[in-house]
């Protein structure tokens, strides 16, 4: 045994010598090349170029937002060029020197009368290749991180974090390097097999450019080996799950070692035949390599799904500079309070005891700001969220993984060509091709399941697959009715029939599925489908109400007749026939807590018409000075409600302070109320602005928008010299009819 | 045994199934010599090289280098091997000097022996000089310094004279026989040309179509060609002589009025020969062979299997 281990022991030195010579051989051999410079090279471009940019080009002052690195993020910002063109590219071009070196000067047949190993001959170079990428990854992050500490210089740093993000760079570098493997294995097996120079680089730079064009009909897939870095770009903080390399990255090194393998064996035989069929021992052991490796690389490539957990939690952790202590659930359909949640400490875990149907909530943080989430009975969410200058993130783990991701394409949202051909009324006058295309389409789409796949290659659970193709299939459904109602438009008298397609698609879909109620579309479906034979001349919202008056007793009627009433009111504008219709239908609900809503919601919206009393708020002035609304009584007054954070008010602001030093001299008064919750920022700003504007800021935000139905900014509010509204809801001061609202409430004639 | 430093035992080799490139091929290259390979272009030469190069890989177990199977020795048995297979093997981009300096690591040897070799070759003074710049002749020299850097036993060289100028030959010939004489260097040299090397040898072998036709020592291969034959131009008339040598030498033949061939046992004999006919009152314009051991190479290896 130990005569054994010695003889192993000598093999191992001798080709680990062996191999030491080979490299250090073919070091001497590239010199003067300038392979590694050039690798070095390429690898700053982005940054260089980026910070170029950065001094000439960009004059933009940083929106507040979320607390960034800034080396991270100059870093992650050089990712976009340098992931899926400039890396692939400078691979490519060393591959194809380093093999020319040898290609073109009979080396290949030098090395073999040497006395080198064939591993160590096909290997040094490969290591070489190795050597020059990650000198192109370090490189790339070394000068990212030079010239973010030179444009930190033209930087307000104080609000910036600029620690150097050193494990950060440690994984991007080990990530680019490990994704790069597949492309690099790749292109040398191609350029030692390939004694052509055009050929190899030829070959590299399709497969480069397929990529692009793979991308654009959107079928690329994720074992591509460009798509493999570009995915670094993509994912740019890499596993949600906390994993140091993700799927594609593994199938990368695994891709590789298979092709390392296979490559070295036609390299070592020379003849393809010889490599692989050549003896039967050499025929099971790459059959049996590909077997393990492909075995391996599919088993990496199959989407997982999470397991349901035993009981339904919702936790999570918040950092915000504002205290965030409650955060709230409801359902789309009626906000109704699914689950309270209390924060202690930044930390929140809730247990619901109650069934959740599985569907989208809103999540309320603590009136700051609301998120939409995934989330059904026996999931374990976690919620990660971030709230920094009024800018939200919220990161969702756990069993709906892949159900919240922030989907990049939505299949519901992607561009369709039915859509195209009903606004275009290409098949106007062929129900039958129109059907065919829009069923082709509907199916296409119901099988692409890859849109909402998780940097960890997790999918959505089949329970919300089901929900989401009924939405596809709605979405088409609607199509049809739409192009329906356009031939109905047409003078033809001959009436449309469903095709067969479409009745297949229609047999997919009940008109009773209250796991879809909580979706515009389905209602909408349902209702074309429940008037569908009520040719009465009676109007649409009328019809609606009868139709759904004569559905089965119970929640899906509750909840049909409560989504037509809550769209009749607001259509109603809160009249006095629209109170009528909310009593008359009252009847009908099994659930009367929707009754209950609706009056609320009446209310609310009576409260805001015209001649009611405007809620008196309270704030302070830039003086800091307590202020009510009060105070202005006697007085026409305008107010714009507005926040630092918010854009669109920031762009109306100016036409808003142009016409209050166009009125100065008129007994209207102009006041700017900021709902800012951070009132520092407020008064930063506020200084800032005319000094013909009243300045305040909310010393209740909350109950500001409760009163107001703000849902959102900016928000413009006309009252009378006696306290009530003229317009709770004016149109934006940028527009005549702002103007022109004024000029009516002054009794000033047009001009 | 030990005596051959190659040999092979019937080697065949076929790229495919109709045709054999080479067909039962036995060489045995004595050590110590220099031993030039002949055959024109395509009878096998450079794929014999490329199978004891193990370049290709032989299909049977039929080369045996320093008395051992060949397939068993790689890559190591390349530390006692200097090859140059075909075009000469050199990065033109680099030096003299760092193309030595890649095998020097290659083969672990220190550089210091770079100058010798390179003084042997006479590119000294090159050495700095990138490659690319070389003349034919300068990098045929080159590549065989980086053949004999390792200190070879034995130097493989295929067509080393190959489209060199006659100095440039005359220059890689003496450098060869030097590198024998002075280190002991056996050499299997292959040429297409018995001229370009028949002067170096000490053994040859003949391949043509893929088979050996020949093989043995210089003396062998003068014996075997069968005899010299001479054409004599005379000042005076021919017939006088005819009748004179006819009785002495055999296949005396007048082929025009002043002019005869005789057939001479070897070519050795054409001195003596010439110095009695002088004696004899001969007087003689010309002496020419019409066919030598160049007509008796040319002959066998265009015989069609």
């Amino acid at each position: 045994m130990v005569h054994e281990l010695n003889q192993y022991q000598k093999l191992t030195a001798f080709m680990i010598n062996n191999f030491k010579a080979a490299l250090a051989a073919e070091h001497i051999k590239k010199r003067g090349t300038g392979i590694y410079v050039v690798a070095a090279i390429v690898g700053a471009f982005s940054p260089i170029a980026r910070l170029i940019i950065k001094i000439f080009a960009e004059k933009d002052e940083r929106a507040a937002a979320l607390p960034v690195n800034y080396f991270q993020e100059y870093l992650t910002d050089c990712l976009m060029v340098f992931a899926p063109f400039f890396f692939p590219l400078v691979i490519i071009i060393t591959v194809s020197r380093i093999t020319q070196l040898d290609h073109k000067n009979g080396g290949w047949q030098l090395m073999e009368t040497q006395p080198l190993q064939k591993f160590s001959i096909y290997f040094s170079k490969f290591l070489v290749v190795l050597i020059a990428n990650l000198i192109t990854i370090l490189s790339l992050v070394g000068t990212s991180l030079v010239c973010a500490g030179i444009g930190l210089l033209m930087e307000d740093s104080s609000k910036l974090d600029t620690s150097l993000p050193v494990i950060y760079s440690i994984h991007l570098i080990s990530r680019l390097f490990v994704a790069s493997l597949f492309i690099t294995a790749l292109q040398f097996f191609i350029a030692v097999l390939m004694p052509s120079f055009i050929w190899s680089m030829l070959i590299g730079f399709f497969l480069f450019m397929l990529t692009g064009i793979l991308k654009a009909f959107d079928y690329i897939p994720d074992w591509y080996p460009y798509e493999i870095l570009n995915k670094i770009n993509a994912f740019r903080d890499g596993s949600d799950l906390g994993y140091w390399f993700t799927y594609t990255e593994y199938i990368s090194l695994f891709a590789a070692l298979l092709l390392l393998f296979i490559g070295f064996q036609w390299f070592k035989f020379k003849k393809f035949k010889a490599a692989f069929i050549g003896s039967s021992n050499r025929f099971f052991t790459v059959l049996a390599s590909v077997v393990i490796s492909g075995g391996i690389i599919l088993y990496t490539l199959k989407p997982k799904v999470m397991a349901p957990y035993t009981k339904t939690v919702i936790a999570g952790k918040v950092e915000s500079d504002v205290p965030i202590r409650q955060i709230l659930l409801f359902d789309n359909l009626i906000r109704d309070t699914v689950a309270k949640i209390v924060v202690v400490d930044g930390k929140f875990h809730y247990e619901a005891k109650n069934n959740i149907v599985l569907d989208r909530y809103e999540v309320e943080f603590d009136h700051s700001f609301k998120q939409q989430i995934v989330v059904g009975s026996n999931d374990s969410v976690f919620l990660n969220v971030k709230f920094y200058n009024n800018t939200p993130e919220l990161t969702i783990t756990g069993t709906r993984l892949a159900e919240n991701q922030p989907s990049k394409q939505s299949i519901l949202s992607s561009f369709s060509r039915v859509e195209w051909y009903l606004e275009d009324n290409t098949y106007i006058e062929k129900p039958n091709s129109f059907a065919k295309a829009l069923y082709k389409e509907w199916k296409d789409r119901t099988k692409d399941k890859s849109s909402s796949k998780t940097v960890d290659n997790f999918v959505p659970r089949p329970d919300f697959l089901a929900i989401d193709q009924k939405l596809i299939t709605i979405k088409y459904l609607n199509y049809w009715e739409k192009y329906l109602e356009k031939r109905n438009g047409l003078a033809t008298n001959k009436k449309t029939n469903d095709t067969k397609e479409i009745v297949i698609l229609r047999k997919q879909l009940s008109l009773t599925d209250e796991s879809l109620l909580s979706q515009n579309s389905y209602f909408e479906y349902v209702q074309q489908q429940l008037i569908k034979k009520d040719t009465s001349d009676i109007d649409f919202n009328t019809k609606q109400i009868a139709a759904i008056s004569k559905l089965k007793k119970g929640s899906f009627k509750d909840k049909m007749m409560f989504w037509q009433l809550n769209k009749s009111i607001q259509i109603a504008d809160a009249n006095e026939e629209s109170k009528q219709l909310i009593v008359n239908n009252a009847q009908y609900f099994t659930n009367q807590k929707y009754v209950h809503t609706l009056n609320k919601r009446f209310s609310s919206l009576y409260s805001l018409r015209k001649g009611m009393a405007a809620p008196i708020f309270n704030a302070v002035t830039l003086k800091g000075k307590p202020f009510s609304l009060s105070e202005l009584k006697g007085k026409l007054t305008i107010i714009d409600v507005w926040a630092t954070w918010c854009a669109p008010c920031a762009y109306q602001s100016p036409y808003f302070e142009s016409l209050a030093i166009k009125y100065k001299s008129k007994p209207i008064q102009f006041v700017a109320l900021s709902v800012d919750k951070n009132k520092e920022s407020w008064f930063i700003k506020a200084k800032t602005k005319s000094k013909s504007v009243l300045q305040l800021h909310a010393n209740d935000m909350m109950k500001f928008f409760s009163d107001y139905s703000a849902e959102t900014i900016p928000r413009f509010i006309l009252i009378d010299e006696n306290g009530n509204f003229i317009n709770s809801k004016m149109p934006f001061p940028q527009e005549k009819t702002f103007e022109i609202l004024l000029k009516k409430a002054l009794k000033l004639a047009d001009d | 045994m030990s005596q051959y430093i190659i040999q092979t035992e019937q080697l065949s080799y076929q790229y495919s199934k109709q045709r054999k490139v080479l067909d039962g091929v036995s060489l045995n290259i004595p050590k110590g010599s220099i031993y030039g390979f002949l055959g024109p272009n395509g009878a096998g030469k450079s794929t014999t090289m490329r199978l004891i190069t193990g370049i290709i890989p032989e299909q049977q177990n039929s080369i045996k280098l320093f008395g051992k199977p060949l397939n068993k020795q790689f890559p190591q048995v390349f530390t006692k091997i200097g090859a140059l297979v075909e075009s000469p093997a050199l990065y033109l981009h680099l030096s003299a000097f760092d193309n030595l300096r890649y095998i020097a690591k290659v083969r672990g040897i220190a550089e210091s022996k770079i100058d010798e070799v390179l003084a042997l070759v006479d590119l000294l003074r090159e050495k700095k000089r990138k490659v690319k710049q070389y003349s034919l002749g300068m990098k045929q020299r080159l590549a065989i310094a980086m053949a004999l850097l390792g200190d070879p036993e034995l130097l493989l060289l295929d067509e080393p004279v190959n489209g060199l100028d006659p100095n440039g030959i005359l220059d890689i010939r003496n450098l060869l026989v030097k590198i024998n004489k002075e280190r002991g260097v056996t050499i299997f040299v292959s040429s297409h040309l018995l001229a370009e090397i028949e002067k170096m040898c000490t053994h040859v072998g003949i391949i043509s179509n893929g088979k050996l036709r020949f093989e043995g020592t210089m003396d062998e291969l003068s014996n075997s060609a069968q005899g010299c034959k001479i054409q004599l131009t005379f000042k005076q008339d021919a017939e006088v002589w005819l009748e004179n040598l006819k009785d002495k030498f055999k296949e005396v033949k007048q082929i025009a009025a002043q002019q005869l061939t005789i057939q001479l046992t070897n070519k050795d004999e054409i001195p003596d020969f010439i110095n009695r006919l002088s004696k004899d009152g001969a007087l003689l314009y010309e002496v020419k062979i019409v066919e030598g051991l160049e007509e008796w190479f040319m002959n066998l290896t265009n015989i069609k299997n």
